[in-house]
């Protein structure tokens, strides 16, 4: 690992001050950032240590809605029982993260802003990959089981947050800090694929920082769930994940968001509107989960995420009609 | 099979030749007549043990068989075991490694001038500075650093720098220029004509085993009543030891080497380094205190240790090279690859008529031995069959030995092959498995094996889960979204038996402790604890008063290398052979003089619990303290154990797994597995239980997770790191109350107090055993390892629903 | 003519931020296209365009044009991504100027299709570089341009009024599917950026170090390059814009 300089800022707004240098970037858990720093992935000249902000660490209800602080730990949000009662998909997401080290360690906004986990761009050698700057896709002639099956656009890397997929059935919003101060975007606009920049996930710039998540009134108390599917049944990034929310019998809302088959969270809007006004019935579950992956076009390793995709919406959306 | 005639100059080679006796402990079937002819040497010069002392044997067994933690857990669990991997030295310098970007390319130009002008820099290694002699002539040659190099990842040069950024930015600063050369990304392409040569034009990128063949297999196979084939196909593995390859070297002065190495085999360090610098062996001394796992990656020295050395002598520094964890992934050894084509005709009664198997292992860029043959020859009765191995060069990485080396590659195609046999016989597959079960060693005159566990063992693990009860037709049993299956797999195998060589020292102290040295590596398989309670057994002290030493080839006699499944039972041998040395010893010294202690005979003694007393009155006793005091002459115990010829010595396993297939997802829930191994005696209860759970688990993560994977472009190698290389963790296990290790000891002859290797064998059977449990599960086969969830799911859509 | 290197690369392409401009390109002011819907491709061979500048010769028509082969496209759009990034990255509109629509009656190549079978059905699209350079005579400003050297049609921002004329002459679409997203589009291939408020086209991407990025950066070209697909030619390939080449992309 190269030196570099490590600053402790006290205030959101020193911190995104602190940011704006080149080559900086906010560490929280550090779970994610030291590995990037170690493989020297990503230059890295300075580290802002966001740890040092008081008041970003909290589990809290206000106006109805679910907030939670952008340094609460992934695993504070697995044993909360006001997330596991009135966001269980974000519960059931925090539990399914890594593994309770990384948990204990890990936060939500870094959970949210994380790197992706593409093999080749974590391989230090692959330098020439698209999200180090480079100019080539190892994934479209190599071996693609952990990337994208939809929207992928130069690069194949998929958004890896377990999190993020259950935020965005919930419909949930994030508070950004910057330099023009604060911004509230919904997790669907706040990640982006790399049709629009594959240098980044999200549309953080690099000055700033994630402050708050919140879950709105309208998911609060809602019935959800979280499913994932990895490798093992510990410690592994989701090969697939899905996460639904759903209002009324017949259905009158529906959110259903499918994870790491794609750069982004990936709603499954067709899905929802055939859904909305229907009973989840056996069949009907059945017809959503082939549409929730129509149009699917993986690569030459990853067509076993059509499969899994399809047999995780139909649990999900089967443990909801229960 | 006609035997190969070897010189008496070549057998003495063989003996001082590390890789060999490496190679002969992991694959004791390639090289039998090798083996063969050390061990009619090796009988020709030792003295056998004499019948007096053999007779001093105890009879009733107060250790032995015992559950006894192993004996460097303590500081292994408290942290304050020392690994190579802590060993620090005054002024030690520290090096960073550059590796090979490609999978094969050859150095065009290197421009090290940069790194070495950085300050802290002390020395940078390459091919043009390297030492002329190499670690092994090839081809393809490989030294210390290549100039060509055969895969991604290869050590290309070394930085040694007072701290390691240093050495890291250093290295960062080498400019290479490559000749990118041709790779091969198929196994089978490799073999093709007009293939580019990988290792050198004019030399076979292959090569063809000689074949194993019984009677006339295309003949009979043409008159079976019913025929089958099948291809059956296993990935490369990674051994994954939590400590990688670390070295540490220091030259006290110009012809002094020592090193500390992470090591299973520290007399093949110190004869290799020996042989590298032409310097008597006794100038280098290695030590191995602890190792954080080898699983047959450690077994001689790697390039780490080679660095180190040549680094510390161009520094005259203490040089430490530890690789990182992509670095080790890379350049570490693995598991090599096979792929399997079997045939087999049968009668209509379902009797095994006519095998064959053809199989090609990937002997990865620096062309190691291959072999999938050992259980395929031995499990089942069949008079005409025929079984040969091609061994192919590829850029992927170095094959080397793997727990149950070959085995579980064999056995994964052979179980489940069988399975399909049985079913198209109509025939539940224990049962059909039970009938053509061979019980003699069919290549070698249909000797009778030394002990022979397996039909005990089929038996009480087939009993154990249940098997009558839970079997059931393919696709049998589907409740919503999951499939319940079980299935079994039976094992023999070609580890666990004796190798050489055998030698140990046992030393009474003056206070009546025991002492028990021999240089056998403890890796962490209980080794060093078996031979502590052989030893305190034979010579009668309290356990609670014996010691084992293993760390340091300074005092300790070379017990081989502790891989194979050879350990305790071959350095056991040996110990048995110093103990009852020893213990004829105290006899004599208990009754020798004017004034003997004991009145009798050395005979008439017999030692127990720290005494020696007189067989026909207990109460006429000395302390062995007394025995020790009374000779001015160190009490030492020497042994050595040789083969006894003509005897036939497999072990023996069997596997059955309970699963649970989620049809919607592909989950594979292993609910519930029984492990049945054929150990002879069980030395140490505990030792053999751990074993056989670690075996089990390495089993598990070739049949479920484990796949080192190459870009099908370049041959790079993709999931390099713990997170994309998938273990299994305890989650991935079934519950500890659902898991059973069943001990089956056929006392066998030869065998200390009727030992034989556990460590391995075991390790081969969850492969075919989980595979047949989801064909039982789904009703569609899979023949690939590792069965990860994309092919389960590409079974699962082939259902009928 | 330009000479072209080995790699298909124009040797002498002008960088339009730094390099002086040796011949002024030639525009609207400096040519009328007469009797439009008369003009064909024979017409533009027999030199029919009438123009008062003596200095064009060769140029008018394009040397090259990026051809695509839907059969070897396995619609990564590495093609759209690096278009829209390289241009935004010398201060251009950061939209794509070639995009890649599906169609389903496109065979793959037969190596491509074993290795990647799910990924057929593509076809990239991008300006024809039209003998007779439709987009140009309307344009009021010096908005589009020839370069003389090359006879590339390309829109100079700096100039660029955002009147859509070009579009609207532009006789070439993009029309149907986007590979990207399943996007609908209909729109001519002259596109609109509305966060710079100019129009963009391809240029060949003029003033780049190994011309269009597209055909650099596709990945089938670089399996093809180094024999990992076997094919005689390149999916995206920058090829002389002759009347035979153009008569087949029409």
């Amino acid at each position: 690992m190269k030196l570099f300089e490590h600053s402790n800022p006290t205030s959101v707004q020193e911190a995104v001050k602190m940011l704006s240098v080149q080559n900086a970037r906010p560490i929280a858990g550090g779970t994610d950032l030291i590995g990037v720093m170690k493989d020297g992935l990503l230059p890295t000249d300075r580290v802002v240590n966001l740890k040092s902000i008081p008041g970003l660490d909290y589990i809290k209800e206000e106006s109805g809605e679910i907030r939670l602080g952008a340094l609460t730990r992934i695993g504070d949000i697995a044993s909360s029982s006001v997330v596991a009662q009135k966001a269980p998909a974000l519960a059931q997401a925090a539990l399914a993260v890594a593994s309770p080290q990384v948990r204990n360690m890990g936060t939500l906004g870094g959970n949210l802003a994380q790197k992706v986990r593409c093999w080749y761009f974590r391989d230090s050698d692959r330098a020439d990959c698209y999200k180090r700057n480079g100019s080539y896709c190892y994934a479209v002639f190599g071996l693609s089981d952990v990337h994208a099956i939809f929207d992928g656009a130069a690069c194949f890397a998929v958004q890896p947050s377990d999190s993020a997929t259950a935020l965005s059935a919930l419909g949930a919003n994030i508070v950004v800090a910057g330099p023009e101060g604060e911004t509230v975007i919904g997790v669907d606009d706040f990640f982006i694929g790399p049709h629009v920049d594959y240098l980044r996930e999200t549309i953080l710039s690099p000055e700033q920082i994630i402050t708050e998540v919140r879950i709105p009134a309208s998911a609060v108390g809602q019935k959800s769930v979280f499913l994932k599917a990895a490798p093992r049944r510990s410690i592994d990034f989701a090969r697939t994940n899905v996460a639904a929310l759903v209002i009324g019998d017949p259905v009158q809302t529906v959110r259903l968001t499918l994870g790491a088959v794609a750069p982004t969270p990936r709603r499954a809007t067709e899905v929802e509107a055939f859904l909305v006004g229907k009973r989840l019935t056996a069949e009907v579950i059945g017809q959503a989960a082939r549409l929730a992956v129509n149009g699917a076009q993986p690569l030459a390793s990853n067509g076993y995420k059509v499969q899994l995709a399809q047999g995780l919406v139909r649990q999900a959306l089967t443990r909801l009609a229960g | 099979m006609s035997k190969k005639t070897i010189s008496r100059q070549r057998v003495l080679q063989l003996l001082d030749d590390p890789e060999f006796q490496l190679a002969a402990a992991e694959y004791p079937d390639l090289y039998e007549d090798e083996i063969d002819a050390m061990n009619d040497f090796l009988r020709s010069v030792t003295p056998p043990v004499p019948e007096h002392v053999r007779a001093a044997a105890p009879t009733a067994l107060k250790i032995i068989g015992t559950r006894q933690r192993r004996i460097e857990d303590p500081a292994r669990l408290t942290g304050q075991a020392l690994y190579a991997s802590d060993v620090r030295l005054p002024d030690m310098l520290h090096v960073a490694i550059l590796r090979s970007p490609y999978a094969h390319a050859s150095i065009a130009s290197i421009d090290t001038a940069a790194a070495e002008k950085l300050p802290g820099v002390r020395a940078v290694l390459t091919y043009k500075n390297a030492p002329k002699a190499v670690i092994s002539a090839g081809p393809p040659v490989k030294a210390v650093v290549n100039q060509e190099v055969h895969f991604e990842g290869e050590e290309v040069a070394a930085v040694a720098a007072d701290d390691m950024h240093t050495a890291r930015e250093a290295v960062n600063l080498i400019k290479v220029q490559w000749k990118v050369l041709p790779t091969i990304t198929d196994l089978e392409a490799v073999m093709a004509a007009g293939a580019p040569a990988l290792i050198a034009a004019g030399t076979s990128n292959f090569s063809v085993g000689t074949p194993v063949k019984r009677g006339d297999f295309d003949t009979a196979y043409a008159a079976s009543a019913v025929k089958l084939e099948g291809a059956f196909t296993t990935s490369t593995l990674q051994h994954g030891p939590l400590e990688p390859h670390v070295s540490v070297a220091r030259w006290e002065g110009p012809d002094r080497l020592v090193i500390w190495a992470s090591s299973q085999y520290m007399s093949s360090v110190r004869s290799s380094l020996a042989s590298f610098f032409a310097m008597p062996r006794s100038h280098v001394r290695v030590s191995t205190e602890n190792v954080g796992g080898g699983f047959g990656s450690k077994g001689g020295p790697q390039r780490d240790t080679y660095i180190a050395a040549v680094m510390a002598q161009m520094t005259q520094r203490p040089v430490r090279v530890a690789y990182d964890r992509p670095g080790n992934f890379k350049a570490a050894t693995h598991r090599y690859a096979e792929i399997m084509r079997l045939k087999a005709g049968l009668n209509k009664d379902g009797t095994l008529k006519a095998y064959s198997l053809a199989s090609i292992g990937d002997g990865g860029a620096y062309k190691a031995g291959t072999s999938a043959l050992p259980p395929i020859q031995r499990v089942y009765e069949v008079n005409d069959a025929s079984f040969q191995e091609t061994n192919v060069i590829t850029n992927r990485g170095m094959s080397g030995p793997m727990r149950c080396v070959g085995d579980p590659q064999g056995t994964f195609a052979q179980e489940i092959f069988v399975d399909e046999l049985a079913e198209k016989a109509g025939m539940n597959p224990y049962d059909f498995r039970m009938k053509n079960m061979a019980s003699v060693d069919q290549d070698h005159e249909d000797r009778k094996w030394n002990s022979f566990g397996l039909p005990e063992a089929a038996q009480k693990g087939a009993a154990a889960i249940g098997w009558s009860q839970k079997w059931h037709k393919p696709a049998g049993k589907i409740t919503g979204t999951k499939a319940h299956g079980i299935g079994m797999a039976l094992h023999a195998c070609g580890h666990g038996s004796m190798s050489l060589p055998m030698t140990a020292f046992v030393r009474l102290d003056r206070d009546g402790s025991l002492d028990v040295n021999n240089s056998l590596t403890e890796i962490g398989g209980g080794q060093a604890t078996a031979a502590m309670m052989i030893a305190a057994e034979t010579v009668g002290v309290k356990i609670s008063d014996a010691q084992p030493s293993w760390n340091d080839t300074g005092f300790l006699p070379d017990a081989g290398v502790t891989a194979g499944s050879r350990g305790t039972i071959s350095a056991g041998s040996a110990m048995r052979n110093a103990a009852l040395d020893l213990k004829y010893q105290i006899m004599q010294v208990a009754t020798a003089g004017a004034k003997p202690m004991l009145a009798g005979k050395p005979e008439d003694v017999d030692t127990g619990d720290g005494f020696a007393f007189l067989k026909a009155d207990p109460s006429k006793k000395v302390s062995l303290a007394d025995v020790a005091n009374s000779t001015g002459n160190p009490m030492l115990g020497r042994g050595t154990h040789v083969v006894p010829p003509n005897t036939s010595m497999s072990t023996f396993a069997a596997g059955f797994a309970e699963v649970e297939v989620d049809l919607d997802t592909g989950d594979v829930s292993l609910l519930r597995y029984v492990a049945a191994a054929d150990v002879g005696k069980s030395i140490n209860q505990l030792g053999v239980e751990q074993q056989i759970e670690g075996a089990v688990s390495m089993g598990i993560g070739l049949a479920l997770l484990e796949e080192q994977k190459y870009d099908p472009q370049n041959n790079y190698p993709v999931n390099w790191s713990w997170e994309n290389y998938a273990m299994p963790t305890t989650l991935d296990h079934p519950k500890w109350a659902d898991f059973t290790p069943i001990i089956v000891e056929p006392i066998d002859a030869i065998g200390p107090y009727g030992a034989k290797g556990v460590g391995e064998p075991p390790a081969s059977p969850p492969g075919p055993a989980i595979a047949n449990a989801i064909y039982n599960a789904i009703g569609v086969r899979i023949h690939d390892a590792p069965l990860t969830r994309d092919k389960v799911l590409a079974a699962i859509a082939q259902m009928k629903r | 003519m330009t000479e072209i290197n080995e790699s298909g690369t124009p040797q002498d392409a002008p960088d339009l931020a730094t390099d002086p401009q040796p011949d002024e390109p030639l525009s609207r002011r400096r040519l009328v296209i007469g009797g439009l819907a008369a003009v064909g491709a024979a017409a533009i061979a027999a030199g029919s365009l009438s123009r008062a500048a003596s200095v064009v010769t060769a140029q008018e028509i394009s040397d090259r044009v990026v051809v695509a082969d839907p059969s070897l496209c396995v619609g990564c759009l590495a093609c759209e991504v690096n278009c829209s990034t390289w241009h935004a990255s010398v201060g251009r509109a950061a939209v794509a100027r070639i995009r890649i629509l599906t169609d389903p009656t496109v065979k793959l190549n037969a190596r491509v299709a074993a290795f990647l079978p799910a990924r057929a059905g593509n076809t990239p699209q991008t300006c024809r570089q039209c003998p007779t350079p439709w987009c140009l005579p309307n344009c009021p400003t010096e908005g589009l341009q020839i370069d003389p050297k090359t006879g590339n049609r390309f829109i100079d921002e700096s100039q660029c009024i955002a009147c859509g004329k070009c579009e609207v002459d532009c006789p070439v679409e993009f029309n149907g599917t986007l590979a990207y997203k399943a996007q609908t589009i209909s729109s001519k291939r002259v596109v609109y950026d509305p966060v710079k408020n100019v129009y963009a086209k391809c240029d060949l991407c003029i003033g780049r170090d190994g011309g269009p990025i597209c055909v650099e950066r596709c990945p089938v070209n670089l399996a093809i390059k180094t024999g990992y697909i076997k094919s005689d030619h390149l999916a995206l390939e920058l090829k002389p814009s002759t009347e035979a080449q153009w008569k087949q992309l029409a």
